[in-house]
């Protein structure tokens, strides 16, 4: 992997500062899917960081309870289970809320997969759109209960540069990450008279786990020349953090049906 | 809920940010924003006098106000260029100067185009221009450009605005390509109908059935000029370190619809 790391970064005239307060989520009560690892649990820890409550789904209870360990401050709870199709995952939804509706779902759940069409089975379909694309459309069908999301609350959900920009081998994940952005146009305009705003992130390459097991699989060759199209670089776990927090902070109260590239440059050139 | 935008109050302490069309509308909003989390500023404008009433009420010091003519890149560039040779590098600039124009293809003619290009096209090209140059920004510096829903989205008598707007975006993602290897980004916003005096002059100028559909076409209703300078904010400040080359949609799902 230390062919992988950024490009040298020139001397800056200032140190970095945080841009959020530790408050700006406080008492806010975020439902997190995909929350036992990258940018799930990267995300997770960020929010609890900024005051929010979180509860926390993945399929694998002790990787969320080490989720749950890493939070900042208390009454976070986990609910695990797996979003295996819509109806599942609305049930999963809907039972978390059942302490309090939430005021904010972020939904990073989702499977990489690099596989060309010629081989591409149902099976393999079914792992990529399961959790990301119809996980989506449970949180969807449950959120429109304001005693799952209540009224002025907020739904991110993480795509993909892939659902814009085509790379062979990506064709099942290119249209599950296409398929959640249509989804997010359309359910903004079904949640505004609630006030309820509804954005994606359009993630390019990040560095986190599930990224280097895919890597280690692929050609140098494809390596080097992915790299090639982030101007910036690839992403740290850290990249989507503050852009979740802003989507789901009042910072962006007019911002729905909306996808917010966050992307190193990707998708601009 | 009770609103909290949440930032820091001195997340941008110490940075020196530019600040084009700020005499009114947005760019003021912007501005008074910005002020309010430390930065310092450097506003333009052509009406002077305005500028200087906004200058006057902002918090923080240092700020400086420039009579600067947007409607060429040359005159634009050398302005900026002589404001950093009196202040010092920048480390984000915000530009939203710019016209509007109502008026059928079938009656444009070139200095309908100039009018609405000026300010809203060439100025940005000064702009961004002068701020490529060594010493006129700090690495890791931001600049935002306001653009428009009207990018994406075509509306009767409004062409000569929604090219340029669509042309300024095409700007910023070749000029986020050329500025990435000194890590400054650039980033513009598309926004929908927001509440400023540019937008009542469009309002006051449209029959009630216009009115009707463009209402329908905001889900969210109209904008504040603050739901803007949130996302200005954002994009000039360290929360978007890997955002650049983009277009973002603050617009309560008009560009969605």
């Amino acid at each position: 992997m230390a062919l992988l790391g950024s490009r040298a970064v020139p001397e800056r005239a200032h140190l970095p500062r945080p841009v959020f307060r530790d408050d700006c989520l406080d008492g806010r009560r975020v439902f997190v899917t995909g929350a036992s690892s990258g940018i799930g649990r990267a995300v997770a820890v960020a929010l609890s960081r900024r005051g929010a409550r979180l509860v926390l789904n993945g399929r694998d209870a002790a990787r969320l309870e080490e989720t749950r360990a890493a939070l900042a401050g208390d009454g976070h709870a986990i609910a695990p289970g797996v979003l295996a199709n819509a109806d599942t995952s609305a049930a999963i939804v809907k039972d978390a809320a059942r302490d309090g509706a939430f005021d904010g779902i972020f939904h990073a759940a989702g499977f990489f997969q690099v596989l060309p069409a010629k081989i591409t089975r149902q099976s393999h379909l079914d792992a990529v759109f399961n959790a990301s694309v119809f996980g989506a459309y449970g949180i969807a069908r449950a959120a429109s209960a304001k005693a799952v999301l209540t009224n002025g609350g907020s739904i991110v959900l993480m795509s993909s540069i892939a659902g814009e920009h085509g790379s062979a081998g990506l064709t099942a994940y290119a249209g599950a990450k296409a398929a959640v952005l249509g989804l997010t146009r359309a359910l903004a305009q079904e949640l505004a008279p609630r006030l309820v705003r509804v954005n994606a992130i359009m993630a390019s390459t990040i560095e986190t786990e599930m990224h280097e097991r895919t890597m280690e699989n692929a050609q140098m060759d494809y390596v080097a020349m992915n790299l090639a199209r982030h101007p910036l670089g690839f992403g740290k776990p850290a990249a989507i953090d503050d852009a979740a927090t802003f989507l789901l902070s009042d910072a962006s109260s007019w911002m729905t049906g909306a996808t917010m590239a966050v992307d190193g440059g990707y998708s601009a050139g | 809920m009770t609103a909290n935008t949440g930032f820091a109050s001195d997340c941008l302490a110490g940075r020196h940010i530019l600040v084009t069309g700020a005499s009114s509308g947005i760019g003021q909003a912007a501005a008074e924003h910005l002020a309010a989390h430390g930065a310092r500023l450097s506003l333009v404008a052509r009406n002077v006098e305005r500028l200087e009433a906004v200058r006057a009420a902002l918090p923080g010091e240092g700020h400086s106000a420039h009579s600067v003519d947007l409607e060429g890149a040359d005159s634009a560039a050398d302005a900026v260029a002589g404001i950093v040779k009196d202040r010092g590098a920048f480390d984000g600039a915000f530009y939203s100067a710019g016209a509007t124009l109502v008026l059928p293809i079938r009656l444009l003619k070139d200095k309908h185009l100039d009018e609405v290009f000026g300010a809203g096209v060439y100025g940005a090209f000064g702009v961004v221009r002068a701020l490529s140059k060594k010493g006129a920004m700090n690495d890791g510096g931001s600049i935002v450009v306001m653009s428009s829903a009207a990018a994406l989205r075509g509306r009767p008598a409004l062409a000569a605005y929604c090219a340029a707007k669509a042309a300024v975006d095409a700007m910023v993602r070749c000029a986020a390509l050329e500025l990435a290897p000194r890590k400054i980004r650039v980033n513009s916003i598309r926004a929908a109908a927001v509440e400023t005096p540019l937008h009542h002059d469009y309002m006051a100028s449209i029959g009630p059935e216009a009115t009707r559909d463009y209402d329908e076409r905001h889900p969210l209703g109209y904008g504040q000029p603050a739901d803007v300078a949130n996302a200005v904010l954002f994009l000039l400040s360290d929360a978007s370190p890997w955002v650049s080359g983009t277009n973002w949609a603050v617009d309560g799902a008009a560009a969605a619809k």
